[in-house]
């Protein structure tokens, strides 16, 4: 009796890990389908290539158009990043020091933009970019993407801040160092890495976004991901996958340099 | 005023002013729209409730996000306890693993599966090749293909605040519960369930939320008639230029994102944090 249940309990056990990494297995399926078939030769689409080449990859960086929504992305993409970067080390700073009770609701207005659906979002500003000959402005788009980028800059930096000791900052202060001083000096300093973070997911919020820019691009300002969204829905080609993989490797290397930097130090 | 309330204001300022002007006035303008202001009209909300299209997308966005959900828990669920038994490194590299498909574009996951589950698709091919079945099954263009793409992007939602809720339950009490001979099956329904519930139910509305508002997936997966409510606000705006309705419709999702988001706040203080991964 006593041996039947052991076994059984290690049965579960087997069939709870074999769970376990299956579901693993299928949230990794994109990912790991997307990069093999990046490898395909010219003309032919298979999953895993038969003769991996990186013919893909040369046809991608010989396209003029592709290489234009590139850049045009990376360009709106540092901006954003810039952008929000400073308004939510800004809020969160300032979230920090409210009382408790304040800072829940103040909190949820700058998250608000995570919680409520990008098409909600890209609608309501069309209608109002439309009337100040916004859309189809890089303006527009970089506006827009910064006001969804702006949540996770105060999560990270929020957690991050709210965790630091008010001390430094007061000895900094009694020693006459101005507001801006001791933040550059004192707070940037311990909150470093944190920085780098929101900053990457920032970039990453603005590169990767669809939904506003599909809205807001217009046909002379198309992004990246709004070009890959005609393409998918309207050509079938086997550049897409290098192309996919580029998007994902782009905010990485973005954020490589800051790491770097903040190494050294 | 103190100087460090100036202080504080000043920092909010800035970042106050843009978010109230970029999305907060967006917003409002367009409830505002939709309430056909200066007059006041219920009219297009009207609309939306005697028109049997409309009527059968309301349906269908909440039949999908509710059948996401309950898949995603019932998947998550046990994978978010297996992980919650492995040491610290298995447990790193296994949400490791799990946050990675963030990195790669929404675009992009939605794309792959596209690739997989078309007619032609690998998964097809595996099944015909193993000699399941003789014809290619149709995987996309379909409710189907929308409920696997976006099971595929929303487990996460759950299984991260089931891991954390199932690491914040102290290991003494599963010992307690099994030295006075209650055996796995019934710890785990009287003392782990319990104690993950909050954590489970939290992760659930979240997933619900984030999937009432899918647009990508159901415009790439689903067929023409598999349209959810984004589809049908993005439709009226880029295709018809029907304001009052696209507005209708949006504030109606918005209504429910932020009953729902104020469920799931409400929620958040019984939820066991995780103290330590």
């Amino acid at each position: 009796m006593h041996a039947f249940r052991r076994i059984g309990t290690r049965v579960g056990r087997l069939l709870l890990a074999a769970h376990g990494w299956l579901v693993i297995g299928f949230l990794l399926l994109p990912v790991a389908a997307v990069v093999p078939m990046s490898f395909n030769d010219l003309g032919v689409f298979e999953l895993i290539p038969t003769n991996p080449s990186l013919a893909q990859y040369r046809k991608l960086f010989e396209s003029p158009d592709w290489m234009e929504v590139m850049w045009r992305s990376m360009r709106i993409a540092v901006l954003v990043t810039m952008a929000a970067t400073t308004l939510g080390i800004l809020a969160a700073s300032a979230v920090a020091r409210l009382s408790p009770r304040l800072r829940a609701a103040t909190e949820a207005v700058f998250l608000a933009p995570q919680i409520v659906p990008s098409v909600v979002i890209a609608a309501s500003a069309y209608f109002l970019f439309a009337r100040f000959g916004l859309v189809g402005t890089m303006t527009g788009i970089v506006i827009m993407h910064t006001v969804i980028a702006v949540p996770f800059v105060v999560i990270l930096m929020g957690s991050r801040l709210q965790s630091l000791s008010p001390d430094m900052a007061q000895a900094s202060a009694s020693l006459g160092a101005g507001p801006l001083r001791t933040f550059l000096r004192v707070i940037v300093p311990q909150v470093g890495t944190a920085i780098a973070g929101s900053a990457l997911l920032a970039f990453h919020a603005s590169f990767d976004e669809v939904v506003l820019s599909l809205f807001l691009s217009g046909a002379r300002n198309k992004t990246l991901p709004v070009k890959l969204w005609d393409a998918i829905l309207f050509e079938v080609s086997p550049i897409l996958p290098a192309i996919s993989t580029v998007v994902m490797l782009i905010p990485l290397a973005a954020v490589l340099p800051l790491l770097v930097l903040r190494a050294r130090r | 005023m103190s100087r460090s309330t100036l202080n504080s204001l000043l920092l909010f300022g800035l970042p106050a002013l843009f978010i109230a002007t970029f999305f907060v006035v967006p917003l409002v303008n367009s409830v505002a729209v939709s309430l056909g202001v200066p007059e006041f009209t219920l009219a297009a909300y009207r609309r939306l409730v005697d028109v049997p299209v409309y009527r059968a997308v309301y349906g269908r966005t909440l039949r999908v996000a509710l059948i996401v959900t309950l898949v995603c828990v019932v998947v998550g669920y046990p994978c978010a306890y297996y992980i919650s038994t492995l040491g610290r490194r298995g447990r790193i590299v296994a949400i490791g693993l799990i946050a990675l498909p963030f990195m790669l574009s929404v675009l992009v996951r939605n794309y792959v599966w596209m690739v997989l589950l078309q007619d032609t698709g690998l998964v097809n091919r595996l099944l015909i090749g193993a000699g399941w079945i003789e014809t290619p099954v149709r995987l996309m263009h379909n409710e189907l293909g929308v409920l696997i793409a976006m099971a595929n992007m929303l487990l996460p939602y759950v299984i991260f605040p089931v891991l954390g809720a199932l690491l914040a339950i102290p290991p003494e009490l599963r010992t307690a519960s099994a030295s006075l001979g209650a055996n796995g099956a019934r710890t785990f329904w009287r003392v782990t369930l319990p104690l993950t519930s909050a954590g489970t139910a939290a992760g659930a509305l979240l997933t619900f939320i984030v999937g009432l508002g899918f647009y990508i997936t159901p415009a790439m997966m689903g067929g023409a008639r598999e349209m959810m409510v984004a589809n049908l606000i993005a439709f009226n705006v880029r295709d018809v230029l029907n304001w009052t309705l696209a507005f209708s419709l949006s504030t109606s999702l918005l209504a429910s994102t932020i009953v729902l988001y104020f469920a799931y706040r409400a929620l958040l203080p019984r939820v066991a944090t995780l103290q330590a991964i």
